[in-house]
């Protein structure tokens, strides 16, 4: 059977239940769980106990919370929506929003906005790190969207990454360094 | 052609199978043929709805007994 990577999410769910379920009839018929009708294959996954919760993905974003800045919890969330399939990323999102959004409350509350205003901007901080994926906050359907997405959002920003390095100070950096490495 | 023929099993959601098709073909002709194009995975479902000796078997172990043909 093929390989599917759990970001593939729905896809992932319904191979882990074709490895469990046996005479399957049709796609719906592995909703099912004693009678009861689920309306995904990952909540049937979760019904099945086939899924942890995320218990693991809380108490390590517990733990950034205490010796990491904003910045890094934020790369932390990105990278538990992209590659470790949370159950409920809203959850966590709520959980620790104010630990994500730390960074710019300070400028947002001192112009006047208020705490919502801080959430949307952290919001659009996490769809701008999905985007160098392409993904974006809509691909994690619990997860709230942000308001008034900036028009950034419509370039390619992998495209906009990857010729955004100052050539010239790379090459300063090599000139500088080349020569100091070890030769053997 | 190798021989025997080696396939995998395909994990597809409902209606969204991979399918070949010219590019010079006209989508809509496209569009007919697919839509109740057979894999490995609606076969399994197929025969389970009308056969119960599949009953117990998951869809990784079905080849042990069955053979897919197109």
């Amino acid at each position: 059977m093929y390989f599917v990577h759990p970001v593939a999410s729905e896809r992932f769910f319904l191979r882990l239940l074709l490895t469990v379920v046996p005479g399957a009839t049709f796609f719906k018929y592995l909703w099912t769980v004693n009678d009861i009708k689920h309306p995904t294959f990952q909540a049937t996954c979760k019904a099945l106990g086939l899924l942890q919760d995320d218990a693991e993905w809380d108490m390590c974003m517990r733990e950034t919370c205490i010796d990491q800045d904003a910045k890094r919890l934020k790369n932390l969330f990105v990278t538990f929506l992209l590659f470790c399939s949370p159950l409920n990323p809203e959850v966590l999102w709520e959980k620790y929003r104010d630990n994500m959004s730390h960074n710019m409350r300070h400028r947002r509350i001192t112009n006047g906005g208020t705490t919502d205003d801080t959430y949307n901007d952290t919001l659009l901080l996490l769809e701008a790190k999905l985007a160098l994926t392409n993904k974006g906050l809509h691909d994690f359907p619990k997860m709230p969207l942000a308001l008034s997405p900036v028009k950034m959002l419509h370039v390619n920003l992998q495209l906009v990454a990857e010729l955004d390095y100052d050539r010239d100070v790379l090459h300063g950096y090599i000139n500088q360094n080349l020569p100091r490495l070890n030769i053997c | 052609m190798e021989w025997p023929p080696i396939t995998r099993l395909v994990v597809h959601l409902p209606g969204q199978h991979n399918i070949i098709f010219n590019e010079n073909e006209d989508l809509a002709v496209v569009a007919k043929r697919v839509a109740h194009q057979k894999t490995t995975l609606t076969a399994y479902f197929a025969y389970n709805a009308q056969n119960a000796d599949g009953r117990n078997v998951v869809y990784a172990n079905f080849p042990a007994d069955h053979v897919w043909k197109i």
